[in-house]
C-alpha cells in the first residue's frame, strides 16, 4: 500500500515538474523515453516522458525502456524514500544509462519543492501548494483504489467529482473524480461543474493543511477551508485523507 | 436590509473545542453537516420558536432542536412538570409512578401498540428493536431504505470499519422500490428478522420521498410472508403526522415503534412500543442505563402528550406549514428560481429543481440564517406549536429578499 501511495505522489509530481518546473522542463525537452517500476507478482506503473510533458501510466510498464523490477514492495518504498535499495534493473533500450540519470534528475527536484527551503518556497509558494494539493489528490486515490481497510467507506462515496480551489485564484485548482471504485486525478479545471467543492481561503491555507501545520477540522469549523455542493462526497474523503496520513507518517 | 450575523464566539469556542473534545463537535451538529461560515455551532438559549446563538444573534428556528422541541423552547408548563420532578430527586433507586403512568397513556394512544419501553435516545430504542426482532424470529438480516436515517449505532450509521461487523447483516434497498425489495426479500429468504423503515423517507442532503401507492401493502405482504417483522422508526416525524403514531397516518400495522424526539419537548427520553405478541422477547432483555428512571423527562412527557392533545396540535402544525410551503414556492417562482418544499407540511424541507448537489439550496439557506431564519441547508425542517402567523409572515419576508439575492448569485 505505502508504494502505492509513494510511487503514485511521486509520478504525479513528476507529472506536475514538468509545468512548473525550469529544470525538469529543460531535462525533458526533445526527450522521449518510458521508465517502467514493477513489483514481482505485484504492481507495475510507469513515466511517459515526450513532447516535453511527463505523463503517469498506472498498470503497465508497455514500452519502457528502462523497468527497475522490485522483489517486494518494501524494496520500492525504499527507493521512494531515497535509501538504499534492492532492484533490478531491466535494459531494454540502448539508451537506458541515460534514461536512468535522466530519472535521477527528475526525481531529484521533487524534495526540492516538497520540502522546500524558506527561499525557494517564497519565490516558488503556487507551484508549491498546486504541487501539493496534487500530490494529497493523488495519494487519495492510491489509498482508495488499494486500500483493503477504507474500502467499505470508499464505496458509501458518491460518484462525481470533486474540485479543490483556492480563492481568488482560478488556475490553483485540482480534481478528483470517483467513478465506481476508480478515481482519476486532473490538475486542471477541465469545465466541467463539480458536483462538490472544498475552496481554501488563501494558497497559505492550503500549502499549512497539506504540510501538517493547521488541522483540517479547525480549518474547516473557521471557514478557512469551506466546502460546498454534494457535502458527503467531501467527507467521504477525510477517512482516507486519515488513512493517507498514516501511511506518508511510515518512515 | 439587516446587518448578516458574525459567528466570532462560536469559532473561537469550536477552537477551544477541538483542543479537548475528537472533532470539536460530533455527527449532526458538526460544522461540516452546514456550512461553515454561515452558521452558529453553538448555542445560548431558546423559548417559542426564538433561539439565540454563542454571539447572542437570534434566530426564528426552523429546526426545533432537530424535532424534538415540538411545542416550542422552554415551554412553562412542560418544565414546571419537570422541574417538579426535578425537586423530588429526579433519579430515585427505581422508577416512580409517572413511568406506569407515560407507559398506560401511550398504549391508550398509540394505534396497536400495548406496551411500552423506555429509553434515552432513538438509537436506543431502534437498536433494541434490531435486536428484539432478531431474537423474536431466530433470524439475523435487517432490511433498511438506503440513505435512511436509524441512529448512531454501528449497525446503521457510517461508522463503516472492518474492526466493526455490525453492518454484516444489514441490507439496504431505494425507498420505494418494491421490486429491488422483493428481490432482497427473495435472496435472502428465511434470513431476514425485520425490515426498518421510517413513516417517510427523509433522509440528510436530498428532497423527502412519500411513500408510493402500494409500497406500504408490499411491505406487509413481503414480511409477512417471510415472518420478518416490521420495525417503524417514527423518531423524526413523532407526533407530528398523528397523535397515534405515524404508522396510524399512512393505515399501517408495524409490530415494534421506536419514538422519541418531541415525546417530551426536548426532554430526553424515547421509546420503543411493540404489539402484545413481541412482548415476551423483549421482556427477556436485559436493558437499562443509569439514567434511564429519571423522572424528568416521565414528567415532562405527559404534560407534552396532554398539551399536544388540548391544543389540537396537528391542525395547527398542518396550517403552518402549509402557509410556509406554498408561500415559499411562490415566493421562489417570483425570483426565478424553480422551489419545491418536499415532505409534510409539518417537516417540510426546500430543494430547489435541476440542482441535485444542493448548491443553490446552500446559498438561500445560509443567507436566511445570516439573516436570522434558521434553516438547514441539508437536513430537514420542523414547525412546532410555537410557530404563529407572525413567523412565518416575517419569514416570508426574508425569503422574498434572499430569493432574490440567490438568483442574482447564479
Amino acid at each position: 500500500m505505502l508504494a502505492h501511495v509513494k510511487s503514485g505522489s511521486a509520478f504525479q509530481l513528476l507529472q506536475m515538474l514538468a509545468e512548473e518546473d525550469p529544470v525538469v522542463q529543460e531535462e525533458i525537452r526533445n526527450k522521449s523515453f518510458i521508465l517502467g517500476l514493477s513489483v514481482a507478482g505485484g504492481m507495475k506503473r510507469s513515466v511517459r516522458i515526450s513532447d516535453s510533458r511527463i505523463t503517469p501510466l498506472d498498470g503497465s510498464v508497455k514500452g519502457a525502456g528502462v523497468i527497475f523490477r522490485f522483489p517486494v514492495y518494501n524494496e520500492l518504498n525504499n527507493l521512494l524514500s531515497g535509501k538504499k535499495t534492492k532492484m533490478l534493473p531491466i535494459l531494454r533500450s540502448l539508451a537506458a544509462g541515460k534514461i536512468i540519470a535522466g530519472f535521477k534528475t527528475l526525481t531529484s527536484r521533487i524534495p526540492v519543492y516538497i520540502n522546500a527551503e524558506p527561499d525557494f518556497l517564497d519565490k516558488n509558494f503556487r507551484a508549491v501548494t498546486r504541487m501539493l494539493i496534487c500530490a494529497a489528490l493523488r495519494g487519495i486515490k492510491e489509498v482508495a483504489e488499494n486500500d483493503s481497510y477504507t474500502a467499505a467507506r470508499v464505496a458509501g462515496i458518491p460518484d462525481g467529482i470533486i474540485a479543490l480551489q483556492v480563492e481568488n485564484d482560478a488556475g490553483l485548482e485540482a480534481r478528483i473524480e470517483k467513478s465506481g471504485s476508480s478515481f482519476t486525478v486532473t490538475t486542471i479545471a477541465d469545465g466541467r461543474i463539480p458536483n462538490a467543492v472544498l475552496t481554501f481561503k488563501d494558497a497559505d491555507t492550503a500549502h499549512k493543511l497539506f504540510t501538517g501545520k493547521i488541522n483540517a477540522v479547525v480549518a474547516l469549523g473557521t471557514s478557512d477551508v469551506r466546502i460546498r455542493g454534494r457535502i458527503p462526497m467531501i467527507q467521504g474523503l477525510f477517512p482516507i485523507l486519515d488513512r493517507l496520513s498514516y501511511y506518508m507518517a511510515i518512515e | 436590509m439587516a446587518e448578516e450575523y458574525k459567528f466570532d464566539n462560536s469559532v473561537e469556542l469550536f477552537k477551544r473545542a477541538v483542543e479537548v473534545i475528537p472533532g470539536g463537535i460530533y455527527g449532526s451538529k458538526a460544522p461540516g453537516f452546514v456550512i461553515p461560515g454561515s452558521y452558529p455551532y453553538y448555542f445560548r438559549k431558546g423559548k417559542g420558536c426564538r433561539l439565540q446563538d454563542a454571539d447572542g444573534n437570534e434566530y426564528i428556528d426552523f429546526l426545533c432542536g432537530y424535532g424534538s422541541q415540538i411545542l416550542g423552547y422552554g415551554h412553562d408548563e412542560v418544565d414546571d412538570a419537570a422541574e417538579r420532578a426535578m425537586r423530588d430527586g429526579d433519579l430515585l433507586n427505581g422508577p416512580q409512578a409517572s413511568m406506569v403512568e407515560l407507559a398506560e397513556t401511550l398504549t391508550g394512544q398509540i394505534d396497536g401498540m400495548d406496551w411500552a419501553v423506555f429509553a434515552k435516545n432513538g438509537t436506543d430504542t431502534t437498536s433494541l428493536a434490531v435486536s428484539v426482532a432478531r431474537v423474536h424470529t431466530g433470524k439475523k438480516k435487517i432490511i433498511m431504505a438506503r440513505g435512511a436515517y436509524h441512529g448512531a449505532a454501528n449497525w446503521c450509521s457510517t461508522n463503516v470499519f472492518p474492526e466493526l461487523t455490525d453492518r454484516e447483516d444489514v441490507l439496504s434497498f431505494t425507498y420505494n422500490d418494491t421490486e429491488e425489495l422483493s428481490r432482497l426479500f427473495s435472496e435472502n429468504k428465511g434470513e431476514i428478522a425485520a425490515i426498518i423503515l421510517t413513516p417517510y423517507h427523509h433522509p440528510a442532503f436530498d428532497r423527502q420521498i412519500m411513500p408510493a401507492d402500494g409500497f406500504y401493502s408490499t411491505v406487509k405482504i413481503l414480511s409477512e410472508a417471510e415472518g420478518a417483522l416490521f420495525i417503524m422508526d417514527d423518531i423524526r416525524c413523532n407526533f407530528r403526522l398523528s397523535p397515534s403514531g405515524s404508522h396510524s397516518f399512512f393505515g399501517v400495522e408495524p409490530d415494534l415503534v421506536a419514538m422519541g424526539k418531541s415525546i417530551a419537548n426536548g426532554q430526553p427520553i424515547s421509546v420503543l412500543m411493540g404489539k402484545q405478541t413481541v412482548k415476551k422477547t423483549a421482556g427477556s432483555f436485559f436493558i437499562t442505563g443509569t439514567f434511564w428512571m429519571s423522572g424528568m423527562p416521565f414528567s415532562a412527557s405527559l404534560t407534552t402528550l396532554r398539551i399536544m392533545r388540548e391544543v389540537n396540535l396537528i391542525d395547527h402544525l398542518n396550517r403552518i406549514g402549509s402557509m410556509l410551503k406554498d408561500e415559499l414556492e411562490s415566493l421562489a417562482d417570483e425570483a426565478g428560481l424553480k422551489a419545491e418544499i418536499s415532505g409534510a407540511p409539518a417537516i417540510p424541507f426546500l430543494t430547489f429543481t435541476d440542482d441535485p448537489d444542493l448548491y443553490i439550496n446552500q446559498i438561500f439557506c445560509s443567507e436566511m440564517t445570516k439573516r436570522g431564519i434558521y434553516l438547514h441547508p441539508h437536513h430537514n425542517w420542523f414547525i412546532s406549536y410555537a410557530h404563529k402567523d407572525e413567523d412565518i409572515e416575517q419569514t416570508l419576508e426574508t425569503a422574498k429578499e434572499v430569493f432574490k439575492i440567490t438568483a442574482s448569485m447564479l
